[in-house]
């Protein structure tokens, strides 16, 4: 039976080829990218799941209040809140601290590497599923001066892969010291987000950081029972740091290790979303591409119906009963699903390497995998259920004799079915289209904006271990040729969100002001000019000055942070420095992406201790400029030579935003071309179904506009409708997406109407590429087979 | 007895005024007859041949099938007492046009059930007895009308109905394909198969052994 199903299946396929062209080629483009982003959003949500003990892990987070009752929380905690958590709460089994990844100099025989390093304590390697290939994950880090390497490393760097028991050099901060190679790791896997060549116990990281409360520089995992009551356990923990004595500003909660990459971003001490949002969004996507897919398959299939009305019949009058037709119809569906499985498959195979570069993954389509077949079965029979359901059941239902008699004209209710899956077709591609237009203008607007700062013709190079050592005959080499304007170094790129103090004291700071939170970025001299900050009060850092390099420079939100009337003079400190003065205000400019408001800001000047090296470039000798630089580097370092271009750093700042924007554009443009063919379809059919109205009409003296008119007019009217319902709902959501951004663009009305008319007119052309021809055939042709 | 019509009227309603399609109908048919429904258009002998046939329900009266009550039984039910015992026959043929000759006489067994080695004999057996063995692998679509209708009246007949139930058989045919057609049907009729034909023709109609008039839905 099956087989005759599936034989009937083929034959009319075969015999409906247009419509099943239009089918199979809209359900494979939906199917397609429903794969692509099912495959996408399975790899996000693998990431760190392969801990064995996941879902007993949990992290501690800083939550820190302000004055005006926001809190922010960070993902480090102090140094003692491992052992406290331990101590005072005998729920927690275990709790291990861990920093880094940092880039440490090692010396592995003469071989000199900088290698990704973690601090971390004994339980490492026991609570997280990083396996070790040799050594014991109980002991290998007791040794303070114990380190374990990872697999890739060993067969590298040991010519004879014997590693064990040898003594490697490892420098962290000024001194290199001796370590024994205590255990070998195994290859990190690919869904792990903390990626790292080597693991030392924590404490020989002691000496760049401290043992307070307040210097929150490693991370804090704890082990819990399986189905803890972690509120609870919140709550117990949550004052901690007070009653330890520390401030009462510093609370600390809990997150699930298995939320903690989907859900990064918090707001008020609660997790708000981060990875999870796109997720969200593209899993609508996919949802929306198919479901236009499907809806064409509904449109064709039962406007198809009552030419097969009659199989219908004949069937039921020898005997078919509604279960045997379901069978069929759907295996009708099944056929073309599966057909289209294959080719979506296929594209998506071709298109993998575009949509990783776009995504920055490295996805595959694994058959050895069981993975991709649950997708595809999954996906494959949402499709064949939702879009077989309604034409099986409708199609079922014909009435056996009245098939035979040919009464059969296809009822009401589906028309209004049909207009009402193309109302909702274009009312997604709608939203579709002014969302991508928004995404896309608000990134020009971001690109635009006066940042408030100079960044054309500036390169940085960071520093490492041994520029840092000889900073100055190093900067003063760099400086030594005629294609650099300018030099001067910053601790900060200018895009990412640096770390806050609350710690400066000020004069004059009046008892009642709460928590204050600041920037600190330190320079060398030149560097405002360099990139052409104003300065609103006062002056600039300069070598003229020898006390400067205490003095600080603070920016207009600073001043009104610290409620002061003349900033200019006035005494601060922070950070157990010896103190200085402000010499000037500087006019804000935007240091870190524009998703943030500008924040109060100190700026010091410490020429001693550059992070990055900037570096102005005459217009026109940059590629002269980064030779010279790297000329110089190569005398200084044995390591490899690294530069950025500010401008593109900035740029790289809504990289995810940019991404977000190709593939929301791009699944738009395959929602409307597939809306589109549906139209198309359901255009031609229509028209089929009225030649001879048109050519009787066409005799009796109808113009070719006026006969135009009345085909299209119906739907166009129907992608009317749907643009009318699409505009207040794309409005609210764009405006909610829009909040996200402290400087964003105004929606206006004429985006609305732009999208509007773009898919009016797609859907024109569309409709009248049929109705052209329906309107142009010659009457006599039509007429004659009356 | 093979079916028995008592008192079966069959209305529609149209712009307020009850529509009788059928009004009064008694009938009984014994096994082995031959019957010729006759009558002008919009008589009613498509509907009476409906409703025998269990396709189309009445609105009053009864009717018993080899004793079965039919204006009691599940819809379920009666398509089976259908399934096994009538056939049809269509003016306009009614073959599945995606289907093969072999295919389309395949059909009504694979709604029955029947297992697929007897489904094969069976066919083979049907296409030898018509003599349509050589057109077995082509669709309908490459026969003439006479052989349509030849396959039809095969497909009708391969599960071994008790009764045919043939709509104007010959309406679509030339003379002589018609002619062959009504040979067919009162070689099948002596055979043991009771017949109920509507006709349009009295020539036709002498190839029964009864002929019902009706007019207005009335037998006359």
């Amino acid at each position: 039976m099956l087989k005759n199903h599936i034989k009937i299946a083929f034959r009319s396929l075969a015999k409906r080829k247009a419509f099943a062209l239009i089918n199979i080629v809209g359900l494979s483009l939906g199917l397609w990218c429903t794969l692509l982003i099912a495959l996408w959003i399975s790899d996000e949500l693998d990431k760190d799941a392969f801990h064995i003990k996941g879902n007993q892990i949990s992290q501690v987070m800083t939550n820190v209040g302000s004055d005006d009752g926001s809190i922010s929380t960070w993902d480090g905690t102090g140094y003692p809140v491992a052992e406290t958590l331990m101590d005072q709460l005998p729920e927690i089994e275990t709790a291990v601290r861990r920093t880094g990844p940092r880039g440490g100099l090692l010396k592995i025989g003469e071989k000199s590497i900088e290698a990704q390093l973690i601090g971390t304590d004994i339980g490492f390697f026991e609570l997280f599923s990083f396996p070790l290939k040799e050594g014991e994950p109980k002991t290998c880090l007791k040794d303070l001066k114990s380190i374990v390497l990872s697999e890739e490393m060993v067969t590298m760097y040991f010519p004879d892969g014997e590693a064990m028991g040898k003594t490697v050099d490892l420098m962290l901060s000024e001194i290199s010291e001796p370590y024994l190679v205590t255990g070998i790791f195994k290859k990190i896997p690919r869904q792990s987000t903390l990626k790292f060549d080597a693991v030392v116990p924590v404490d020989n990281f002691l000496p760049m950081n401290n043992k307070s409360w307040g210097n929150t520089w490693v991370k804090t995992y704890v082990l819990h029972g399986e189905g803890a009551d972690l509120d609870l356990l919140g709550k117990k923990l949550q004052h901690l740091p007070e009653e330890m004595g520390d401030d009462k500003w510093r609370t600390l909660s809990l997150q699930p290790l298995n939320d903690r990459y989907l859900y990064s971003k918090f707001e008020n001490g609660q997790p708000i979303g981060g990875p999870i949002d796109d997720i969200i969004l593209f899993a609508i996507i996919a949802i929306f591409t198919l479901l236009i897919a499907c809806f064409n398959f509904i449109n064709l299939t039962t406007a198809l119906a009552v030419k097969r009305s009659k199989e219908v019949g004949v069937k039921k009058v020898l005997g078919a009963g509604r279960g045997s037709l379901l069978v069929q119809f759907f295996t009708e569906s099944a056929v073309q699903v599966g057909i289209s499985v294959v080719f979506a498959v296929l594209l998506a195979a071709v298109s993998m390497p575009m949509f990783n570069a776009i995504t920055e993954k490295e996805l595959i389509i694994d058959f050895s995998d069981g993975q991709i077949y649950g997708i595809l079965v999954l996906i494959s029979l949402a499709t064949i259920l939702f879009s077989g359901l309604y034409p099986a059941f409708s199609l079922s239902s014909v009435n056996g004799i009245n098939a035979l008699n040919e009464k059969l004209k296809g009822n009401k209710g589906e028309n209004f079915l049909r207009k009402g899956l193309v109302v909702f077709q274009f009312f997604l591609c709608m939203l579709m289209i002014t969302g991508t237009m928004v995404i896309y203008l608000q990134l020009q607007y971001i690109k635009n904006r006066n940042l408030g700062l100079d960044k054309e013709n500036i390169v940085y190079m960071p520093m490492n271990h041994e520029t840092y050592l000889k900073s100055k005959t190093f900067k003063a080499e760099l400086a030594n040729f005629s294609g650099i304007k300018e030099l001067s170094s910053a601790s900060s790129n200018f895009i990412d969100s640096w770390g806050t103090t609350s710690d400066p004291v000020w004069e004059a700071q009046s008892p009642d002001d709460g928590q204050q939170w600041f920037t600190i970025l330190t320079t060398d001299f030149g560097l405002m000019e360099m990139l052409n900050i104003p300065i609103k009060e006062g002056r600039s850092f300069s070598p003229e000055y020898a006390t400067d390099t205490l003095n600080y420079l603070v920016n207009e939100e600073a001043v009104k942070a610290m409620g002061m009337k003349d900033a200019i003079g006035k005494s601060l400190s922070f950070w157990g420095d010896e103190g200085g003065k402000i010499v000037g205000v500087v006019k804000n400019f935007h240091f870190t992406s524009l998703h943030n408001p500008i924040q109060p800001m100190i700026i010091r000047c410490r020429p001693a201790e550059p992070d990055l090296v900037y570096i102005k470039t005459m217009p026109g000798r940059t590629k002269e400029a980064i030779a010279h630089m790297e000329k110089v580097h190569a005398q200084f370092s044995s390591l490899p030579f690294a530069y950025h271009f500010l401008d593109e750093t900035i740029g790289n700042g809504y990289k995810q935003e940019q991404k977000t924007q190709q593939l929301v554009g791009a699944f738009t443009a395959l929602a409307i071309f597939i809306s589109c063919i549906g139209l198309f379809g359901l255009v031609a059919f229509m028209a089929n179904q009225r030649v001879k109205e048109i050519a009787v009409r066409k005799v009796l003296g109808a113009s070719v506009f006026g006969l135009f008119n009345l085909l299209s007019k119906d739907f166009l009217k129907l992608v009317g409708i749907a643009l009318l319902i699409a505009v207040p709902v794309a409005w609210y959501y764009m405006n909610e997406w829009i909040q996200g951004f402290a400087y964003h663009m105004a929606i206006n009305w004429w985006l609305f109407a732009l999208g509007g008319i773009m898919l009016l007119g797609v859907a024109l052309i569309t409709v009248s590429y049929e109705t052209i021809r329906a309107v142009r055939t010659d009457p006599a042709k039509s007429l004659r087979t009356e | 007895m093979l079916l028995k019509l008592n008192n079966i009227f069959k209305w529609v309603n149209s712009g307020g005024q009850r529509v009788f399609l059928l009004k009064d109908i008694n009938l009984s048919v014994e096994e082995g007859e031959f019957i010729s429904v006759m009558g002008p258009s919009g008589s009613g002998k498509s509907t009476l041949l409906n409703v025998i046939g269990m396709l189309d329900n009445f609105d009053e009266g009864e009717y018993s099938f080899l004793d079965e009550p039919v204006h009691t039984l599940k819809e379920k039910h009666r398509a089976n007492l259908y399934k096994q015992y009538i056939g049809f026959v269509f003016q306009s043929y009614h073959l599945l046009d995606d289907l093969t000759v072999q295919e389309n006489l395949e059909m009504p067994l694979l709604y029955k059930k029947v297992g697929s080695s007897e489904r094969k004999s069976l066919v083979a057996d049907t296409l030898d007895r018509f003599n349509i063995v050589g057109k077995k692998d082509l669709f309908p679509a490459q026969l003439s009308g006479g052989q349509q209708q030849l396959v039809g009246i095969a497909r009708a007949l391969i599960s071994s109905p008790k009764l045919i139930l043939a709509d104007e058989p010959t309406g679509n045919l030339n003379s002589k394909q018609g002619e062959e057609i009504m040979e067919l049907f009162k070689q099948l009729n002596s055979e043991g198969v009771t017949i109920i034909q509507v006709t349009h023709s009295e020539k036709n109609a002498t190839y029964g052994s009864r002929i019902i008039n009706l007019l207005d839905g009335r037998k006359i």
